[in-house]
């Protein structure tokens, strides 16, 4: 069994990862770490206007003059990873290839009897 | 980032200490007891009673007197150099003794000790040439064959540690600028031991940014050759643990291509600003095409108004995070059509199919930016 910690952990493992955020599809904070950015954390107001953005997107990248910000749909709904602009995006979109999978698992878990046992 | 040093990131790690001196063994396996959750010790008494201990055992980091008998320090270090190029050496040395130290280091030793010292100096060394190990990352359920090939892709100079969790069997790859360099797995080497590697499942990889410079490319082949010669034999299944063939070669997409960063082009001047957005989309058209050849994936460029309300919502996301001016911006949606854009008045749009290699496109377009 996974939790969210430990695969979040795996990706602020690549170098370059500054920031991850997991957005519910229900537009709720699902998992905030924004340490890095010397960022209090963010509240679900603040993401309403961004999220209409992911009316239609799957995943977007974007570069900016001080971060890049990769966000992908998963099965939990928005995986957010915000790291330098020279980090290795590759290495990262492939850590996210491999902890989306496991973000469903732990989903499926919550809402089956397994939410018993964690 | 530093390495946590625990079960997760491939157990606790061994040092070699090698020694003729036996009351100071005793007291370096008393002294270093305390990094214990960091790492252990294993102790020989000279270089070949320590070449027959790393044959057996994986090691770390090896601390090496240098006046031994049998085999001394600097033929010790001229045979790990060879044998285990990946194992960082210390040499402990008695003060004034430059001109050892010299040979030492011309040899391939990566840090001195002077004697007498003290438990912590020598703890705070090893652990620090244990964090290098891992100075790039950790990285977990990963194909072993899948990260060599973006290494290359990436043109990264790494070492690459990968470390099987069943097993306890660590095996070690060379990169030098994309270069597959050499490897090492127990007492393979080279392109036999790469294949062995490969051969490995449920591992760690741990990657260091840097590579030994004594280094001597010992591959003659690319890695595609290798991996296609370690997928033909795990097809005849000639090694003794294949457990999950198909796991090992992966083709990435063209899209995971990266490239070096690339100079910066001086910026328009105000006169001439007008005139350059009119013609970027062309100009974005034939620097890439110029850059990465016709048959990329790339469909069509142009400018488009429409793209404003998705350049405002992204600009928001940048908000969020303090992350400054928007440069450009990839995206895919749920249609499966995938765009670049350079926002603007009007945004450049480039259209691509999603094998297209993402990030050397964007370099491109922070250039045109």
């Amino acid at each position: 069994m996974y939790n969210m910690k430990m695969l979040i952990d795996d990706l602020f493992n690549v170098k370059g990862v500054l920031g991850v955020l997991v957005v519910s599809s229900d537009r709720s904070v699902v998992f905030q770490d924004l340490a890095r950015l010397k960022l209090d954390g963010l509240k679900e107001t603040d993401l309403e206007m961004p999220l209409l953005l992911f009316d239609r997107v799957e995943e977007a990248d974007l570069l900016f003059e001080y971060y890049r910000i990769y966000i992908r749909k998963c099965p939990l709904g928005l995986l957010w990873v915000i790291m330098q602009p020279d980090a290795s995006a590759a290495m990262i979109r492939l850590q996210c290839d491999i902890i989306a999978p496991k973000m469903k698992q732990q989903k499926q878990i919550k809402r089956g009897i397994g939410r018993l046992f964690m | 980032m530093p390495e946590k040093l625990s079960v997760q990131n491939g157990g606790i790690k061994q040092v070699l200490i090698i020694d003729n001196n036996q009351e100071l063994l005793e007291s370096l396996k008393v002294g270093l007891g305390k990094y214990r959750a960091q790492f252990s010790t294993l102790y020989a008494n000279d270089g070949k009673q320590a070449l027959e201990i790393l044959k057996r055992e994986s090691v770390s980091v090896v601390v090496s007197d240098v006046r031994m008998p049998k085999m001394n320090g600097l033929a010790l270090l001229s045979s790990m150099t060879s044998l285990y190029p990946d194992i960082p050496v210390i040499i402990m040395t008695a003060y004034g003794q430059d001109e050892l130290e010299w040979l030492a280091r011309k040899s391939g030793a990566v840090a001195f000790i002077g004697k007498p010292f003290s438990v912590d100096e020598i703890g705070n060394k090893i652990l620090s040439l244990l964090q290098k190990e891992s100075d790039g990352g950790v990285i977990k359920g990963i194909s072993v064959g899948v990260f060599m090939q973006l290494a290359e892709m990436e043109e990264m100079t790494c070492t690459i540690r990968v470390y099987n969790e069943a097993t306890a069997m660590q095996g070690v790859v060379f990169f030098k600028q994309g270069k597959l360099f050499d490897a090492r797995y127990g007492t393979y080497g080279g392109e036999k031991a790469v294949v062995k590697i490969l051969s490995l499942e449920r591992t760690h990889i741990r990657i260091q940014n840097s590579c030994p410079g004594f280094l001597q490319p010992k591959i003659g082949v690319g890695l595609q050759a290798v991996l296609l010669e370690a997928m033909r034999l795990k097809d005849e299944a000639i090694f003794d643990k294949v457990e999950n063939p198909e796991n090992t070669v992966v083709k990435l997409s063209k899209r995971d291509e990266i490239t070096t960063d690339s100079p910066k082009q001086p910026s328009a001047s105000k006169e001439n600003a007008a005139n350059q957005k009119k013609q970027r989309p062309a100009k974005v058209l034939h620097d890439i095409q110029r850059e990465l050849g016709k048959g990329f994936g790339l469909s069509q460029v142009d400018s488009d108004h429409g793209w404003e309300h998705t350049v405002t919502l992204a600009l928001k996301i940048g908000d969020l995070f303090n992350a400054g001016r928007l440069k450009c911006g990839y995206i895919q949606t749920s249609d499966n059509s995938s765009n670049f854009f350079i926002p603007g008045s009007p945004s450049t749009v480039v259209s691509v199919d999603q094998t297209c290699p993402r990030d050397r496109i964007f370099r491109i377009a922070e250039r045109i930016d």
